[in-house]
This record gives C-alpha cells, structure tokens and sequence, in this order.
C-alpha cells in the first residue's frame, strides 16, 4: 500500500506539533486524522478503519504503550509507529507488543516517510 | 570445700570445740562412774552438774558444726542449750522445779548444789548467751548485727570466765554470786574462757580475710574490762568483807572508767589505721591514675614550673617526664595561671571543680620537633608538700578535630547528593519537557523549508511560525535557567527576601512534565500570595522539589485515583507550602521516623532515606519546620516558613 491511498491518525498531546505535523502530513497520506490523547484514539480506531497509527509515547490520560495495548486486546491491526523523545525502560514494552517502528524526537521528516511507507508496504488495500 | 591458708582461726575454734565436747563427755561419764574429782574439783567446792556437762556438749559441737560450715545442725544444738538455760532461768525465777534437774540422772553430789542436780544462775546465764551467739553466727539472717553481737558476748564470756577462774585459784572465793544462790564451779568458767575464745574466732574470721578489725572491737573490749572489773569488785567486797568497801568501789570505778578509756583508745587507733589506709589506697590510686590517664597531665608550681608529668607526656609531647621536670609550662602549652593567683588559692583548694581554659578560642600544644597541635587544657588546683600548685591536663584534640571536619564534609556531601539524586530522578521529566519543545522547534522550521521548496512561502506564514519559535525556544531557555538555578550549591547563599511565587513557578517548570507523563495531576493553587520569605531560594526550591517528588513516589505506587495538590496558606508572619497526595498516607508505626537520616520506606534504588531528613534541616536553618499531617486520610507536609518584613515597614 501507498502512503497516499493509506489512513493515518496522528496522536500527540502538543498542540502546535499536532497542527503543524497534522498539516504536514495531510500532504503525504492519503487521510490524516489527529487525536490529543490515547482515549481519543481509541474512539477514532473504533469508528474509522485506520492503517497506520502514529503515536507520541509519552502523554497525559492514556499513553502511547497503554494505546497499543488496548488496540491489540480490539483485534484492531494498523501498522503502529511510537515516537519518543528518549531512549527509556517503556521502550522495551513497546517492542514486546510488537510495534513496527520507533522514531526518536526530534526526526527528519523524510526519514519518517521512508519508515512510514515502508511499514505500509506489506499492507493489501481492501479491494486486492 | 576450698582450703585457704588463712584458715587458722577457722581450725583452732574447731579444737575448742572438739575440746570442750570432750571435757563435756568426760563429766558426764564421770558421773556415770562415780568419778568425784572430774566432777567437783575440791570438796565444798560447787560440782559440774549433768545440766551444765550437757551444755558443753551441745555448746562445743555447734562450735565445731560452724567452724566447719555446717550451720544448720549447729544452731539445732545451740537452740536445745538455749531452751534448757531458758527453762533453768524460769526455775529460778518461779523457784519450782520443772523436771530438766533430773533429766540425765540424780545429782547425788548435794554440796553447794542447791537444789541437787541444777546448774547456778550464773552458768545458765553464761550458757544461755553462749547459745544466743552460736545462733547468731548460724542464722546470720536473724540480726543485721548478728556477728558484731557475737563478738561482744564472747567478750563477756572470756572477761567473766577468767576472773571467776582467776579469782577461784587466788582466793577460793566464788564471785558473780546472788543472795543464797550456790556459785559456779572452777571448771565451768574455764570452759566458758575456751567457748567465749571460740566463738570470739568465729566472729573475727571475716575480719582476718578483709584484714580489718572488726567495727564492734571496742565496744566488746570495753564491755570484757566492765564484766571483769565487776568480777574482782564483787571478789574484794567478799575478800575484805567489807572492812573497806570505799577501795572496793574505786577500784571498781576504776575498772570501768579504765575500760572505757581502753575501748576508746582502741576506738581512735582503729580509725586511724583505717583513715591511714585509705590514705595510702588514695594515694596509691592516684599515681596509678595519674600515670595511666589519657591526657598529659603537668603538675605546675606558682613560678609556672612543671614540677611532675606522668608517662603519657611523651606520646603528646614527645619529651620524657623527666625530660619536663623544672621546664616553664609556657614552652609546651600557653597556660595562664594567672586567674589562679589572683583567685584566693585557699578558696580554690576547697572546690576540686576542673576548669577548662581557653574555652571558645583555640589552644595550641607545642611538641618537641617545634610542630603545633590543637589541644583541649583543664586546670586543677593542687596543694602538694604544702605547697599550692596546678594541675594541667592536656588533651590532644587533633584526631577530634579532624573527625569533625569529615563530619561536616559527609554532611555537605551527602546534601549535595541528595539534591543530585532528586534532580536525577526528575531528569526524566526535564528530557521531555526540553524535547516537545524542540520537536516543535524542528516541526515549525521543517514547515518553513519545505514552504520554502514548494514555493508556497507566505510573510504570514512566516511570521506566526516565527514566532512560534521564538516562544518555544524561551521556554526551553526558561527550563534551563529553572534547571542550572536548582542545582546549584546553594548552601553558601546569604538569606535574602524572595517572592515565593518566583521560588513555586521555578520548581513547577521542573517537574510538571514528570506529572504529566506519569499520568498524575498536579493541582495547584489558582493564585500565590504576593508575599517573601527570607531565604536561600535554591534551598527552598529544592525542598519543594523534593516534596513534589516524595508526593508523585507515592501516588504511582496506587491503583485509582492519582493526584497531589499544591496549597499556599499565609499567616500574619509566615507562610505554609503544603503538598496534599492522594496516596495511602503513612502508617502510624513509622510517623515517628520521618525525617530520621537514611529511613525510607521506598524499594532499594529508589530513595535514599535523606530527602525528608535534609529537608527538615533546610526548614530549621530557614527558622521555620516541616510538619506531617493527615489530611483526610492523605499524607500533607506543609513547609512553614517565616515571612520576610517588608521593606519599609520597620
């Protein structure tokens, strides 16, 4: 799958990282939703078939590892990409549950597109 | 038993009894066999009645029995001699007889016995103390006294018994005699000299282990010399048949006055002896102590002349003792006697209080290669050989010293590593709180160049995500200066009026980003009142700090509900910096323990045990406290401090 035919949701705490990488990003994917937490996340998995999900580790009310776990309990299988702003202990249970990628803040877009499409690369479009 | 070689009294009072036993037995068989001149050693003279040879038996062997430590079974013989004198005395007394006269056999032998068989009230009354001794010594329990008691009747017995046996071979006259009573006969009183010798043994064998005369020595002396005296008074009244009973009375006077002087004499040379003893023991002890002390004691006349020093001068000083003698003390320690002299040295002899010298200014010792060394000096005024002269001790105090000092470096070390280990446990949350702004910085600049490539570059654009930037990167400068401001040292900062906004705004920039990403809230308070503390503001800061920290330990380690609020209450002259957390509260077994060095309840690598214990002294060096309260279940700690003055209020 391309990134440009995929559906994405952003999750990050920090408004005006959410605005600007939102933006961003609707330029590049196919269909960007953004969401500030991991609650709303959540709600936005369960109503709109997503194929990739970006999420910030670190953020108030539901973070990044709590996210993939509840997502892994639904069934729900998007592609999942956590960005962190440091190397630390959360990041070995984020590998445990089986997350595609981790970039660390602050990344180099293209960087992130390359990581981002190659995630999506195995990822069949509905109707193949 | 364990044989001492100073057991000789021991032994010789078991021969008496052994002896006295056996002149017991002799009689008795004597009367058996009709054997007259064991009995009555002269006609007309008073027989020795089966009563009384009984009594020598059973008196012996509690003699013997003691003296080889079987006291139990002693005082069983001496109780039945107590008895029998006892109901011999109620004879007497109620001049009937009670059948114990003829208990062993009819007294055949009637001649000044009257009545036949019963021993004389004078021998009953020997007998019947006799026993009272023996029983003392066996049961010693019975009197506190018991062998001071003893004593002074064996004295009695010893005086009486020979004066009657003196008198008998000198005169044949009977003495210690009532009325028409019949007298006691020559052998009885020579057994009482070997009883009252015996049991006088007894008593002193602790004496002779302690080599102390007994205390009651006089006392059994001047007693001895009365009974005596009474005893030849009584002979002579007799002897002269009144012819001159004036010189009679003298010299019975005499006797007692002479005993008294005796027994005092005696008295005093005793107390000498004893004062002379612990003179010497004083003495003795107080060169052992002066050669065994830990300091370096100089024994200094007035001229300021060492005149002794004990052994342990050489280890201060490195001289010898002998080396010392006839040196000015000036040269080793400054010493000034000066306050001595003027001071009345009499008045100074009468308190033996120690004075140390030089108290709040340092003293300094000089050793014999020139080097100094701090040192502690105590003075003493001594009179010696009539002479009043001073007592220095010196202390070597370089290894106190220097303790103190490590001392006090561990405590710096240890607040600084306190605050390190605070700091680094926020580090966490400092990364990230640096990193999103960062991230946002990086986003902002990424929009701006790929703008830029796409040819979609607008002056709006560029202004607001300029600005954008510019914020973000203040805020990142402000964290820093909040970082680098509570990690300094601090301690060495003078006391200066600070807002306490400025001081809560500080610490919260630190650790608000370690809050949110732990998922806890931090309440705080919607405004800070506009008030100053005078203090050192890294400190304080470091303090809130380390109670926020404390606060979010606590509340991660609970399931539900996850918070920790922030109050500030001000009082007319100080303020309260309260943090409130959600967490269980402390148990009250540990209450106690909060704020003791090293005490935490946290898991190992999680918390030193020295936040709360430096804290507290943070806050006391402030004039204020940190207190521990409940707080609806939850643990509050509430850092009070005093309020600055305003300027211009004085």
């Amino acid at each position: 799958m391309k990134l440009k035919e995929a559906a994405v949701l952003f999750v990050e705490d920090e408004p005006l990282l959410r605005e600007s990488m939102g933006a961003w990003l609707a330029r590049k994917a196919g269909r960007v939703i953004c969401a500030q937490d991991g609650a709303e996340a959540l709600e936005i998995l369960a109503a709109n078939k997503i194929d990739l999900l970006l999420s910030d580790i670190r953020m108030p009310v539901m973070d990044g590892i709590a996210l993939v776990k509840k997502i892994r309990k639904t069934g729900l299988k998007p592609r999942v990409i956590l960005v962190t702003g440091f190397q630390d202990s959360a990041l070995r249970d984020a590998y445990k549950l089986g997350v595609d990628a981790i970039v660390e803040k602050p990344f180099d877009r293209g960087q992130l597109l390359r990581t981002m499409q190659y995630c999506l690369e195995d990822v069949h479009s509905l109707d193949a | 038993m364990v044989r001492r070689t100073n057991d000789w009294p021991r032994y010789l009072a078991l021969s008496i009894g052994v002896a006295v036993i056996g002149f017991g037995i002799a009689v008795l068989i004597a009367w058996h066999v009709h054997f007259i001149p064991l009995i009555q050693v002269a006609p007309g003279q008073p027989p020795t009645t089966r009563q009384a040879a009984s009594c020598y038996v059973l008196l012996g062997a509690a003699l013997s029995l003691l003296a080889t430590g079987h006291r139990r079974v002693a005082s069983v013989c001496a109780a039945i001699v107590f008895l029998l004198t006892v109901v011999i005395g109620l004879e007497y007394a109620l001049d009937r007889d009670l059948g114990v006269d003829h208990l062993l056999g009819s007294g055949y032998i009637t001649e000044g016995a009257e009545p036949p068989g019963r021993m004389s009230p004078i021998a009953a009354l020997s007998y019947f103390l006799s026993s009272v001794a023996l029983l003392a010594i066996s049961i010693p329990r019975l009197a506190r006294h018991a062998s001071a008691f003893a004593g002074m009747i064996a004295s009695v017995l010893i005086a009486v018994g020979s004066v009657l046996f003196l008198v008998y071979r000198l005169t044949h006259m009977p003495v210690y005699g009532w009325g028409h009573f019949r007298h006691i006969s020559i052998q009885a009183s020579a057994v009482l000299v070997f009883l009252g010798f015996g049991i006088l043994l007894l008593t002193l064998k602790e004496s002779w282990i302690s080599k102390t005369p007994p205390p009651w020595l006089p006392l059994g002396i001047g007693l001895g010399l009365s009974a005596a005296s009474l005893g030849i008074w009584q002979a002579l009244l007799v002897h002269v048949e009144s012819q001159l009973p004036l010189l009679s009375h003298i010299i019975l006077a005499g006797g007692i006055l002479s005993a008294l002087l005796v027994g005092i004499a005696v008295h005093a040379a005793q107390q000498a002896s004893i004062r002379s003893r612990k003179l010497r023991e004083g003495k003795d002890a107080f060169e052992r102590l002066f050669d065994a002390s830990a300091d370096a004691l100089l024994v200094v006349d007035r001229d300021g002349k060492i005149v002794s020093a004990n052994q342990r001068v050489h280890g201060v000083f490195g001289y010898t003792a002998g080396e010392l003698i006839g040196s000015p003390v000036d040269s080793l320690v400054p010493v000034d006697l000066s306050e001595l002299h003027r001071s009345n040295p009499e008045s100074s002899l009468g308190r033996p209080s120690i004075r140390p010298i030089g108290e709040g200014k340092e003293l300094f010792g000089r050793r014999k290669d020139g080097s100094e060394f701090p040192v502690e000096v105590a003075l003493s005024p001594l009179r010696e050989r009539g002479e009043i002269r001073v007592l220095a001790a010196v202390r070597d105090i370089t290894a106190r010293k220097q303790l103190e000092e490590d001392l006090e470096a561990t405590r710096v070390q240890a607040i600084a590593s306190a605050r390190l280990s605070a700091l680094g446990m926020m580090a966490g949350g400092i990364a990230h709180e640096i990193n999103n702004p960062l991230g946002i910085i990086h986003a902002m600049a990424s929009d701006l160049t790929e703008m830029a490539e796409e040819d979609s570059l607008t002056p709006q654009a560029i202004t607001r995500k300029g600005a954008v930037i510019r914020q973000t990167a203040e805020r990142i400068a402000q964290i820093v200066k909040s970082l680098r401001q509570i990690s300094r040292e601090g301690a060495g900062d003078p006391l200066r009026p600070t807002p306490l906004a400025k001081i809560v705004a500080e610490t919260l920039e630190i650790c608000r980003a370690k809050f949110k990403t732990n998922g806890v809230e931090l309440f705080l308070p919607g405004a800070i009142p506009e008030v100053s503390v005078a203090c050192r503001e890294v400190q304080i800061a470091q303090v809130l700090l380390n109670l926020l920290q404390n606060a979010l330990d606590a509340v991660l380690e609970q399931e539900g509900e996850r918070w920790v609020r922030l109050e500030v209450n001000n009082g007319d002259d100080s303020v309260a910096l309260s943090v409130i957390d959600s967490g269980p509260g402390i148990p009250l077994e540990l209450r106690s323990r909060i704020g003791e060095p090293f005490f935490t309840t946290k898991p190992v690598g999680k918390g030193t045990g020295l936040g709360l214990s430096l804290s507290k002294t943070i806050a006391e060096d402030h004039g204020g406290s940190l207190e521990y309260s409940e707080d609806q279940g939850h643990t509050r700690f509430s850092l009070i401090l005093p309020l600055a003055r305003k300027a211009g209020a004085a």
